[in-house]
């Protein structure tokens, strides 16, 4: 069987099984069975088009205007759209959101809570509670005392009150001490202060619905001891939430601090 | 010219269109729902969706195209309402002839089962073309497509026909 003949065979075939089309149209009985619809068909004549949206409606114009254009033009846009992409910063919220802004929020507490974990290398956990109030730190030690530290002496306190000793600060030759306006670098010690121009201008390495997150690297003079820090920002209220510090030379132990705003209230989540 | 007329409320024009287009329709809906039955309700229905519709179309060279779409979404609606995702089995049976000599009839019942395989568009095209009896061109101007394309259309559909009766043994190149 030649092609042609083969063609004709599935034409007969299909012809055959398929039968033939006996709808028949009435559309006298369409109209009584749609009167509703007729009626709006009906009243098109009614509606009087006037010279301007029969010859010059907008969408008529611009179709009739791009039909020979219409591929390249939309490719053309696509491109454009491509190339602003990339040159604009059209990114997640959020991932805009330099570390200065949180330095500048955090200028604005006063007082906050922290809870600080050190997770040993041995696997134990020494648990410390605290609260810093206008460049002083109060702290609750592992041994029951407390010391309070305001960057010039700390004074460690026996569970009556009564000072067992003076020591130096752990807070000295700190600026953000010194101005008394940034817990946040006081209680990490002034990690954050070293390269500030360059640490101010870092973005977060994570974005989430609600928070960000922020992958510091140590400074150079404390990259023996640290391996990294990484902080932990509500979206909102671009305060830190959380801070862990990985250290290097002490493998398998990192430090956690969890910030509480009672007093400020201002960070909700 | 008869478009531009409906569209302007000439209810004359309309049933024209409604002459002209409404066998082609029913096809369109056979094609996909299965049942003659239900086909000429959905045609019904594509036609009163239009009357009501037709102020809002843009582009009157496309009314057949227009018409077609509006059938195809009503009968998707049809089987989702019926939760029918596939075609019956006995699709077709009630119209055509039923031959009397039993492999006769055996291979027409295949030839069936090998149209309801196609897939929906290949399967319309050949509706159309073997059912309602349109040509290419009138095939054409209901899927905004060119003669050559409804032709590669219905050139592969057959082919697949073909592959299947072959497979089952009731047909020889």
């Amino acid at each position: 069987m030649n092609e042609k003949d083969s063609k004709d065979a599935v034409d007969k075939l299909l012809n055959k099984a398929l039968g033939t089309n006996n709808a028949k149209p009435d559309f006298e009985k369409f109209c009584s069975a749609n009167v509703d619809a007729v009626n709006v068909l009906k009243q098109n004549a009614k509606r009087k088009r006037n010279f301007f949206e029969e010859y010059f409606s907008f969408p008529n114009i611009l179709s009739q205007l791009l039909r020979p254009v219409r591929i390249p033009v939309g490719l053309c846009l696509i491109v454009v759209l491509l190339v602003i992409l990339s040159l604009w910063d059209i990114d997640m919220p959020g991932s805009s959101v330099a570390w200065a802004q949180i330095r500048r929020t955090a200028q604005t507490v006063d007082k906050v809570k922290f809870y600080e974990f050190c997770f040993k290398e041995d696997n134990t956990v020494e648990y410390t509670r605290g609260s810093y109030a206008l460049g002083k730190v109060e702290m609750i030690n592992p041994d029951g005392t407390t010391s309070i530290d305001d960057g010039r002496k700390r004074l460690v306190m026996a569970q009556d009150g009564s000072v067992i000793n003076e020591i130096n600060t752990e807070f000295s030759n700190l600026t953000c001490v010194e101005n008394k306006h940034n817990f946040f670098e006081v209680l990490t010690k002034g990690i954050l202060e070293y390269q500030q121009e360059q640490i101010d201008r870092q973005k977060p390495s994570q974005i989430a619905d609600d928070f960000l997150t922020y992958d510091f690297s140590p400074p150079p003079a404390l990259e023996v001891h640290f391996d990294s820090i990484v902080v932990t920002v509500g979206k909102n209220s671009l305060l830190p939430i959380q801070m862990k510090l990985l250290y290097k030379d002490t493998p398998g132990r990192y430090d956690v601090f969890f910030f509480e705003y009672s007093d400020n209230s201002q960070d909700k989540q | 010219m008869l478009v531009s007329n409906a569209r302007n409320g000439s209810i004359d024009d309309f049933g024209q269109l409604y002459q002209r287009y409404y066998k082609s329709i029913v096809a369109i809906a056979y094609s996909m729902t299965g049942s003659t039955h239900t086909a000429e309700e959905i045609a019904q229905e594509t036609f009163a969706v239009a009357c009501g519709d037709i102020i809002r179309l843009r582009d009157l060279g496309k009314f057949a195209q227009w018409l077609a779409g509006i059938c195809r979404n009503l009968s998707r609606k049809a089987l989702r309402d019926k939760k029918e995702k596939r075609l019956s089995n006995d699709m077709f049976a009630l119209i055509a002839d039923q031959p009397e000599d039993e492999a006769d009839q055996d291979l027409i019942e295949n030839v069936r089962q090998a149209v309801l395989s196609l897939s929906d568009k290949s399967r319309e095209v050949i509706i159309l073309r073997y059912y309602e009896g349109l040509n290419y061109e009138q095939i054409a101007e209901i899927n905004g497509l060119t003669n050559q394309a409804i032709n590669g259309w219905i050139f592969r559909a057959k082919k697949k026909i073909a592959s299947y009766l072959k497979k089952k043994g009731l047909y020889n190149e």
